[in-house]
């Protein structure tokens, strides 16, 4: 029971709170808006499957509720969760000057779609951006170099070895600042 | 610092050419593609490895010629993308022709990477790169055991 409640808290705020808006473009909630709208007037079904209720019926192929796979996403819904989560890591980030020892060059900047770390003392940038005909997050790490992330089952995870983008943030930033008190799940807002 | 002395310092050479230039090596591959062209790709001894997508801003089409002991006698390239991508893609052409299958499907992005030097947002493109030649040797590997099948099943 546990795991489907975790399930519903993870689906997009703006499917349970349709009349609520992140101060995002009025044009997105709108759209998100009369979606649901939509959906009410149709008299759609929301289907019920192991005690958890989807708006969108999961696709037989992908075995997946839709709002939970980047695949099955409108172009719209994948900007707002892309957004989310760089600025929600960028946020994380910006907050590592005041409890971790961080080199004078640090630097974090979010334009466009592109969220660029800069770790200073000569170790390196990170750069995730937002691909969005491939509906992809793409990574480049100083570490371990170029991966590129699908949003399955609430999770940006890498196809080839199914490693989750926020896990292997964690992995390498613990390393890099030799401390395991940094969680990158713990800001999460996608 | 006053404002004059700050403004020279960042026109000086050094620090404009420091602002995100090309490596030399990627202008050189880019101004002397090695490797530019096309194979038939109905020819049994040639495999064909297209990789990336046009909505993303590049696609790579790397092509190989390989002999009956499984060595690549040659490779072409055809690529629509950044400097990067094109530079990634020529030097995977050269570093693969001469080579055995086995050896070529060794080379790694981040060899591509090193060579070329490349920046983080571009490293993408010697992934790619690595990942065309794995689709080109896949191909061709594909198309021999379709041709050996076949030609077991005639025989039979």
């Amino acid at each position: 029971m546990g795991t489907r409640i975790l399930l519903i808290g993870r689906l997009p705020s703006t499917l349970l709170r349709p009349l609520c808006t992140k101060g995002t473009a009025s044009h997105s909630s709108s759209s998100r808006y009369s979606a649901v709208i939509l959906q009410r007037s149709f008299g759609l079904q929301l289907e019920q499957r192991h005690s958890v209720h989807y708006l969108f019926p999961p696709m037989p192929a992908l075995n997946c509720p839709r709002m939970l796979c980047s695949k099955a996403l409108t172009e719209l819904e994948f900007d707002d969760l892309a957004e989310n989560t760089l600025t929600s890591i960028g946020d994380y980030l910006d907050g590592f000057t005041e409890w971790l020892p961080v080199d004078a060059d640090f630097d974090i900047s979010y334009a466009m779609g592109v969220l660029t770390i800069k770790l200073g003392g000569g170790r390196g940038t990170y750069v995730i951006n937002k691909q969005s005909p491939n509906k992809q997050l793409w990574l480049s790490s100083p570490v371990s170099g170029p991966k590129r992330y699908d949003y399955i089952h609430g999770q940006w995870v890498y196809g080839h070895d199914g490693v989750a983008l926020h896990d292997l943030l964690n992995e390498e930033f613990r390393k890099l600042f030799e401390t395991d008190r940094i969680d990158f799940n713990q800001n999460r807002d996608d | 610092m006053s404002l004059t002395r700050h403004i020279i310092k960042n026109l000086s050479p050094k620090a404009l050419s420091s602002a995100a230039a090309y490596h030399k090596n990627v202008i050189d591959h880019y101004e002397n593609p090695r490797n530019v062209g096309a194979f038939d790709k109905n020819d049994p001894n040639v495999g064909t490895g297209i990789v990336g997508a046009p909505a993303c801003g590049d696609v790579m089409k790397l092509q190989i010629k390989v002999d009956e002991n499984g060595k690549i006698i040659d490779a072409k390239f055809k690529t629509f993308g950044c400097g990067s991508a094109i530079a990634s893609s020529s030097l995977a052409t050269e570093w693969i022709k001469g080579k055995q299958m086995s050896e070529a499907g060794k080379i790694k992005n981040q060899q591509i990477a090193a060579e070329l030097s490349l920046p983080p947002v571009k490293l993408h493109c010697s992934m790619l790169a690595e990942d065309a030649i794995q689709a080109a040797l896949k191909d061709y590997q594909k198309k021999k055991d379709k041709a050996s099948a076949t030609a077991a099943a005639a025989g039979n």
